[in-house]
């Protein structure tokens, strides 16, 4: 069984820029996605993001949207035990499937004429108790070509893009990236009373966050902005960033189940 | 967090249960549990009964105070929001699609690190972000179909360029060809272009003094 699991999985659609249709808002897309939300913050601000989210499964999602951008967020839905650690997703399957689905609901023309870009990320973690082991683990998945050699060094990164023009969209480039890194996390837990009350001042001065060492890499697979692009556009070009991510995986040896 | 590691970017809202009624238990609810990922560097997380915050650290420095410019941009459409609210008589009043291209513009700003602009209008149907270095100034004017920008000096418009917006798939990059040089002061704005998705990516910006030489444009 592999150590590695899936942290968080996204698409990002960019929309085009003004004058343009606008695009249905974050309510909407939410809704058309996964049915009804748990929460829904629309900011004042037109600057902010708008938030929506909820629970799909063993997932958590949401749907994030901003006047630029627009993210479709998966994560680790909550599990019964204290979670104390960094989150990651059990269920790869699912993860996978959700993310097809997605893409299927895009080809049907959720946004069509009205997006520019897509992106498909994927990021998967390697918890290890020190730098030196999170060091190892990175390096061991980073292809021999490359000749990376880190020991007890901190926080590496190494990235890599392998563009392309698109084969069957014209005029359209593809950026294929895959970024090696080793993180470190901080967890926060705050008490907070029922009904959202905020602990008092004096107990949150006396907390102290959990650190966490993670292995990581995120495949972030991407199209330049042309031209608007119609739904058929939009799915084709995320099915090959999703089909590079899997394929990179495997190439690296990640060894995913499902992918 | 998967990028650059050097950015831990406050959001803007906490989000609880949607319900503020209280639960039947006091005790916490194992999977009333709210994420919000506002881009993958910042992570809230809120149960019923304890919050908890992701952070990913990393040991480089900002290289620039990132809340104060989001704080700024927060203002600034905060004043947008305000014009298109206006009254239609009223002189700082904007129509909905300069609103709605201005916001666009704004947001591309945001994301690219650039420093928070002024605004103002030029009667309903533009507004113009402006910033300043020293008497240098530049100047952006949107409306709904068009964006043009326009650098001087107290002597004379050194430079101005115009863009019908169809033609621009990222209105921000041609930012980086406006450069304003004038007796040894220096405005610039730099932008990396974007082959990663994530909202924020390397760049560089720089806003300084330098010396000019001779025969230096």
């Amino acid at each position: 069984m592999s150590e590695w699991k899936a942290f968080l999985s996204r698409i990002s659609l960019f929309p085009t820029v003004p004058p343009a249709p606008p695009t249905p808002s974050a309510l909407d897309l939410y809704r058309r996605i996964w049915g009804e939300p748990d929460s829904f913050h629309k900011q004042p601000n037109a600057l902010m993001q708008t938030v929506v989210e909820g629970r799909h499964g063993h997932l958590q999602v949401n749907c994030l949207a901003q006047p630029t951008r627009i993210d479709f967020n998966l994560t680790a839905a909550p599990t019964q035990e204290a979670q104390t650690t960094v989150a990651l997703i059990d269920h790869p399957i699912e993860l996978r499937d959700e993310l097809k689905r997605i893409i299927g609901i895009l080809d049907e023309g959720l946004v069509s004429n009205t997006v520019s870009r897509v992106a498909l990320n994927l990021h998967f973690l390697n918890l290890k108790p020190s730098y030196e082991e999170a060091n190892k683990a990175v390096t061991k998945i980073i292809p021999d070509q490359y000749g990376v050699t880190v020991t007890d060094e901190e926080d590496f990164v190494f990235q890599i893009n392998r563009p392309h023009m698109d084969e069957d969209i014209r005029d359209v480039k593809m950026n294929f990236i895959t970024r090696w890194s080793v993180e470190r996390f901080e967890v926060l837990t705050i008490p907070i009373q029922i009904g959202g009350v905020p602990a008092a001042a004096g107990m949150l001065s006396s907390l102290k966050p959990e650190n966490f060492i993670s292995a990581s890499v995120l495949f972030d697979n991407n199209n330049t902005p042309i031209r608007p692009l119609t739904g058929k556009e939009q799915s084709a070009l995320l099915r090959k960033a999703f089909d590079a991510a899997v394929e990179m995986q495997r190439e690296i040896g990640l060894s995913i189940e499902g992918f | 967090m998967p990028n650059l590691l050097t950015n831990i970017y406050p959001h803007s809202t906490v989000i609880l249960e949607s319900t503020s009624v209280p639960r039947e238990h006091d005790q916490a609810k194992p999977g009333g549990q709210n994420v919000i990922r506002n881009d993958s560097e910042f992570t809230t997380a809120i149960t019923i009964s304890e919050g908890r915050i992701f952070t990913v650290r990393a040991s480089s420095t900002d290289i620039i105070g990132r809340s104060e410019q989001i704080q700024e941009y927060l203002e600034l459409g905060e004043a947008l929001n305000e014009m298109v609210g206006l009254e239609e008589d009223d002189e700082w009043k904007i129509d909905a699609p300069v609103y709605t291209t201005a916001c666009y513009i704004a947001s591309e700003l945001m994301d690219a690190l650039y420093p928070a602009p002024r605004v103002f209008n030029h009667g309903p149907k533009s507004v113009v972000f402006n910033w300043s270095v020293g008497t240098n100034n530049l100047y952006l004017t949107i409306s709904p179909n068009r964006i043009s920008a326009l650098r001087s000096s107290p002597e004379r418009i050194e430079r101005r360029v115009d863009y019908s917006l169809k033609q621009l798939t990222n209105p921000a990059l041609f930012l980086s060809f406006i450069e304003s040089r004038h007796q040894g002061q220096a405005f610039t704005l730099i932008k990396a272009v974007k082959a990663v998705s994530d909202p924020s990516e390397f760049f560089d910006l720089r806003r300084h003094e330098i010396q000019a030489h001779p025969g230096q444009r």
